[in-house]
């Protein structure tokens, strides 16, 4: 290389360089492809995960008129909001609808002493602390952040919860905008 | 850059990182429901559970935070009778040693090289059919073990042949005090010393702040008995071969060479056998010098009256015989202390004899070997959570002339790999068991956390063994047989409940002492006589006489200590234990030997030269530190180091220092041999430099003047008032709720160093090795260096030096992406998922608190379930340090929130103020007038802020640490 081509911008395309671009060129499109046969084939529909049992918080709450807190007692005192013990369900489900199949599955998981995976709506990165008792406490609903889950059969998330919707909610209300109320 | 990746190619990857990055989103988390409730509700929240420390004899109660039923950390049990709301750094780190990735965990049969994995029934099955054969004898070796489980040794050793015995190994095991307390006291115990009611303090080598019978404990009593503002401040004088952390906090230090403070005591307690008229003591010390012609004439006067002083019209407590130390020459400084407290009457009440220590019941040394020596094919020998092939190097041959050993530990240390059967035990924390290091105090054990690997308590271990063997055993006086441990824990503890005579019942009792962490007994008044035995005094002098003043050449005297993270070297495999630096040298991973600038440069011997100490049967190695902190004629080298076995952070470090260590010397360790090597080697440090390059950054005052209103000087409040327009270039920040301040009492601070380790335990803090720590990237955010008085040689002070929470911080206007930013509260925040790791701040920062984390490392399971669940683990890359324990802050404000009331002060305690055991660290609020933390600020006549000519308006105050006496500078000589 001549001492003046030293500092050029760009050197020229080597073949390597060529081959590199077109094959992560290639994988871009083919990614991108997946990607969008992922949301617009699959995962179509906006009415939430399936869940490994099928309950409906719809029936539950605004059927049934259960309050959230009888199966998520931990808003009032903890960090978590708690997912319901198995136990919990079978306070009712001891007697109630006995014989449905679904039940039944419910009552094997809890005798066996087996937990129920259930697939995961709402979720925070692990660099924020999210504490449900002090929101609870200042009187929001639930749905603010949840959405009208009282109208839905599986969960869909309305609201993304990023950033900035805790952010503008925080400033609107008036609220503590120190970094450290959510990040440690 | 890479070569052959232009900026468009990259840009190009970024765009498919992204993508890829977009397309992981969509994976499904899962989120597990509990079957039913747990005992103690609230998934996601803490739990605490009660139980009793196990890593040193002390026994200090303990409990442990839990999340998600693991355990993440140790905290002391407050209004506990032996450590009262504090731990050492060791029980601060037993979380990590639960946790440790290299514990035992299966069954293991070793037959000569070959080793082979086992399941338990098979075990029991083999083990069984021994003891029902040809095994007519069972030696078992335990750890000291006072409750339950000695209970369970003793019935198995009567159960298995006439012979059989139980021996309470322990390295240090105080059988020269005995000894001395036999001779004197007619009584062959540990007492209590009750350093909280004595005014004056005489220490004879004895570091009783680090390693001594019941530290924390001792250390409590200490800072209590030194608190500034008391009317009486104890005088403490310390006499010994090496400038120990006990040493530090003494008013005057006298280094001598071993074994030559036994004449020293023995002529102050001549001069105050004579003032308190007490002619059987002054025969006793006539003797003695007449015993040994010369040596009284060459004790300096002055520092003999010195001395004598401090039991004269005072309640003065003398202490003798340091840890580890064996033979005649220890026993004389165990007695010329015991003698002394005899003859002051100190014995009594300052020495109490009504609670002896357990420690009382450990077998010697010497009783060890002679034990094994004897085994033979039919012996069975039972080793339990105890390392005689490390810490007692004359054992390692004896070990396999038993027939079948057997080890039950949580370890692989290098007695389990002398062992033929390797039986993983239950750590102590997931056992069920109980403790009583003082008689009367029960402390109850508890598992905290469920047992990680396929592991058994010992006592099951035991029973099942016996079982198997066909002679299961019943605990005295009941009838059917005792299936499980938990039936003879909780029979042992009806006995004990009877004895307390409580009005409650078992049941409530039971459940009270698992909340409480145990039970206490009324003590029984154990009125001593002293009598003063003169042909026993006869024999001792016989045995021991003093070191040779000056050695030959190339000849040194030994000093051996054990230093508080290490103690014994049972928690050497602890990254927090071996990063955690040692008090005084404030070097870390490693050996090192302490050698005096005489002696250096009559060896040529440079800081860091490898030199060799070599007794006639062992040598070791290891780098030198050049001090004056070691008298002339003395090596010193700490105990812990040198593991073969144990682990990957304790194999391979330093030298084994036990391997010097004679069993029967003349005078504590005797002399070595010490040569240059000719390698070079580094020693790691914790910081720097310890000198202060006039900088004043720990200040000193007189007792005299502590109380004077004139040295009273301003200091910059961190609040709006402390704004002041000429000086300031940022406007005054303003606070709503809180101001969070810290103020450090100097004089309080021993400098043992249990706040450094809290904070690891509590903040995720990364272990980073001895090579990366070696170029000054560990992650300690508090750091507790010790600092070097800039015009009194000997004297040094502690400065913990955590974030100082500036008011006008510095790191803040320099940060590019607002990571350092100040928060409402004062809090000098640190915002880890916007920190870009420039370092600016860091380079700004003048107290250079700020830690960047260069860790690439994972956290090896299972040790990632120790991490604290409420602070993010901060990944490689971003600049990290002290929160004040801002999740502490957070939660003591939203259960306030929650209960509709305000913070209370002292409700909010920070990892290092929970753990300091003689409270030195005060957290509060600033904005709240009558938070003891506001008083000392505003009022204290000894506060000062560290560099506050900076005008940075630090949150932490420190309050002078007082130099008490001023040494005399007379030098001891010999």
């Amino acid at each position: 290389m001549a001492p003046d081509e030293k500092h050029h911008d760009y050197p020229e395309p080597t073949r390597r360089g060529m081959q590199t671009r077109v094959i992560l060129t290639a994988a871009a499109v083919v990614a991108i492809a997946l990607m969008m046969l992922e949301y617009y084939v699959f995962f179509r529909s906006d009415i939430g995960p399936e869940q490994p049992i099928p309950f409906s918080h719809r029936f539950h709450v605004a059927d049934r008129g259960l309050s959230c807190i009888l199966c998520h007692p931990g808003v009032i005192n903890s960090a978590n909001a708690d997912i319901p013990t198995l136990e919990t369900c079978m306070l009712c489900h001891h007697t109630v609808i006995y014989y449905h199949p679904q039940i039944e599955r419910l009552r094997q998981l809890y005798s066996t002493g087996r937990p129920v995976a259930w697939a995961r709506i709402t979720q925070i990165p692990n660099f924020v602390f999210f504490n449900h008792s002090v929101h609870w406490r200042a009187g929001f609903d639930c749905a603010v952040c949840h959405g009208e889950i009282a109208q839905m059969d599986r969960i869909v998330l309305q609201q993304k919860i990023k950033m900035g919707f805790c952010w503008n909610c925080h400033v609107k209300e008036s609220f503590s905008t120190d970094c450290l109320i959510c990040h440690r | 850059m890479m070569d052959g990746i232009s900026r468009r190619e990259f840009l190009e990857a970024s765009a498919l990182s992204a993508v890829a990055m977009g397309l992981g989103e969509n994976k499904k988390h899962h989120i597990y429901s509990y079957n039913r409730w747990p005992e103690n509700p609230e998934p996601g929240d803490w739990s605490f559970y009660a139980t009793a420390c196990r890593e040193c004899p002390a026994g200090c109660g303990l409990y442990t935070w839990n999340r998600d039923s693991r355990c993440t950390k140790a905290e002391g049990i407050a209004g506990h009778a032996v450590n009262n709301g504090a731990l050492c750094p060791r029980g601060q780190s037993s979380v990590q040693g639960q946790y440790d990735p290299d514990r035992l965990r299966q069954v293991a049969r070793r037959d000569g090289g070959n080793v082979e994995q086992r399941q338990w029934p098979e075990a029991f099955a083999e083990l069984g059919a021994g003891l029902r054969g040809n095994i007519s004898r069972v030696l078992i070796v335990s750890r000291l073990e006072t409750g339950a489980l000695a209970e369970l040794f003793k019935a198995f050793a009567g159960a298995f042949g006439t012979e059989s015995r139980v021996l309470y190994y322990e390295p240090f095991d105080y059988a020269p005090l005995k000894e001395a307390h036999r001779i004197v006291f007619g009584k062959q115990d540990i007492p209590d010393y009750r350093i909280d009611l004595c005014q004056s303090l005489a220490s004879f080598s004895v570091d009783f702040l680090e390693n001594w019978i019941s530290p924390v404990q001792f250390a409590q009593r200490f800072g209590k008995s030194r608190d500034p503002d008391s009317k009486t401040r104890l005088e403490f004088l310390y006499a010994g071969p090496r400038q120990s952390m006990t040493a530090a906090n003494a008013d005057e230090i006298i280094l001598l060479p071993p074994g030559e403070e036994i004449p020293l005591a023995m002529a102050a307690l001549s001069a105050i056998a004579a003032s308190e008229n007490k002619p059987g003591v002054q025969a006793l010390t006539d003797a003695y010098f007449k015993a040994l012609p010369g040596v009284r004439d060459r004790l300096p006067q002055q520092t003999v009256d010195r001395l004598a002083r401090l039991f004269t019209g005072r309640k003065g407590l003398a202490l003798g015989g340091p840890t580890g130390a064996e033979g005649p020459g220890a026993v004389m400084s165990a007695l010329a202390a015991a003698l002394i407290n005899a003859a002051t009457g100190a014995a009594g009440a300052l020495l109490d004899f009504s609670r002896p220590h357990a420690l009382t019941f450990t077998a010697s040394a010497q009783e060890v070997v002679s034990a094994l020596e004897s085994a033979d094919a039919k012996t069975m020998v039972i080793f339990f959570e105890t390392n005689p092939a490390y810490d007692l190097p004359q054992s390692q041959d004896l070990i396999q002339r038993a027939g079948v050993s057997l080890y039950i530990g949580t370890l692989p240390t290098e007695t389990s790999l002398l062992c033929n059967w390797v039986l993983p035990a239950d750590s102590a924390l997931e056992s069920w068991g109980d403790y009583e290091p003082w008689k009367g105090i029960h402390d109850l054990m508890q598992p905290v956390t469920a047992r990680l690997w396929d592991t058994r308590n010992a006592g099951e271990i035991l029973l099942g063994l016996a079982a198997a063997a066909g002679a299961p055993l019943s605990r005295a006086g009941a009838q059917q047989p005792t299936l499980n441990f938990n039936d003879w824990l909780r029979a042992r503890w009806t006995d004990i409940h009877r004895r307390i005579g409580s009005i409650s019942d078992f049941e409530s009792c039971w459940r009270q002492a698992l909340m409480s962490g145990g039970a206490i007994e009324p003590a029984q008044p154990a009125p001593v006589k002293a009598s003063f035995a003169p042909d026993e005094f006869a024999r001792l002098l016989s045995q021991g006489s003093l070191p040779a003043p000056h050695l030959e050449s190339g000849r040194a005297h030994l000093w051996l200590w054990p230093s508080i993270m290490l103690f014994d070297g049972r928690t050497a495999n602890r990254g927090w234990m071996q990063e955690s630096p040692e008090p005084i040298s404030y070097a870390a991973w490693g050996s090192w030997v302490d050698i005096h600038p005489d002696d250096a440069t009559s060896l040529e011997i440079e800081e860091g030269d490898v030199v060799a100490l070599a007794t006639q049967s062992s040598r070791i190695t290891a780098p030198a530190r050049v001090t004056a902190e070691v008298c002339p004629g003395v090596v010193a080298l700490a105990f812990g180091q040198g593991h073969t076995a144990m682990g990957s952070n304790a194999a391979g470090v330093g030298a084994n220092a036990f391997l010097l260590r004679p069993l029967n010397p003349e005078v504590f360790f005797g002399t070595v041999a010490v040569t240059k090597t000719g390698s070079r080697d580094y020693i790691v440090y914790g910081s720097r430099n310890q000198s202060q390059y006039g900088r004043d950054i720990l200040q000193w005052t007189d007792h005299e003047k502590k109380k004077d209103e004139k040295i009273k000087e301003e200091v910059v409040m961190p609040l709006p008032e402390g704004y002041e327009s000429s000086r300031d270039l940022y406007p005054p920040r303003q606070y709503a709720y809180h101001r969070w301040a810290m103020a450090i009492d100097l004089e309080k601070c021993i400098g043992c160093g249990a706040c450094a380790v809290a904070c690891y335990a509590e903040n995720n803090l990364w272990v980073a090795g001895k090579v990366q720590m070696h170029k000054g990237r560990e992650m300690a955010w508090l750091k507790v260096v010790p600092y070097r008085h800039p015009r009194e040689d000997g004297r040094v002070g502690f400065l913990p030096l955590a974030c100082q929470h500036c008011d006008c911080a510095p790191c803040e206007p320099v940060c590019p992406v607002y990571a350092a930013v100040h928060n409402e509260e004062g809090l000098n925040a640190q915002v880890y998922n916007r920190c870009i790791g420039t370092r600016y701040c860091s380079n700004n920062c003048p107290y250079k608190v700020r830690r960047f984390n260069w860790g690439r490392r994972k956290w090896v399971a299972p040790l990632n379930l120790q991490l604290n669940p409420e602070v993010t683990v901060r990944c490689r890359g971003v600049m990290e340090k002290c929160t004040f324990c801002i999740q502490r802050i957070r939660q003591a404000e939203f259960r306030a929130a929650r209960e509709g009331r305000h913070v209370r002060d002292g409700e909010i305690m920070p990892a290092c103020a929970q753990t300091c055991p003689t409270k030195a660290i005060v957290f509060g609020d600033l904005l709240d007038e009558r938070a003891r933390v506001t008083d000392l600020f505003r009022h204290s006549a000894r506060r000062y802020q560290v560099l506050k000519d900076l005008n940075t308006k630090p949150a932490v105050a420190y309050l002078r640490r007082i130099t008490g006496r001023t040494p005399s500078g007379e030098s001891y000589e010999t």
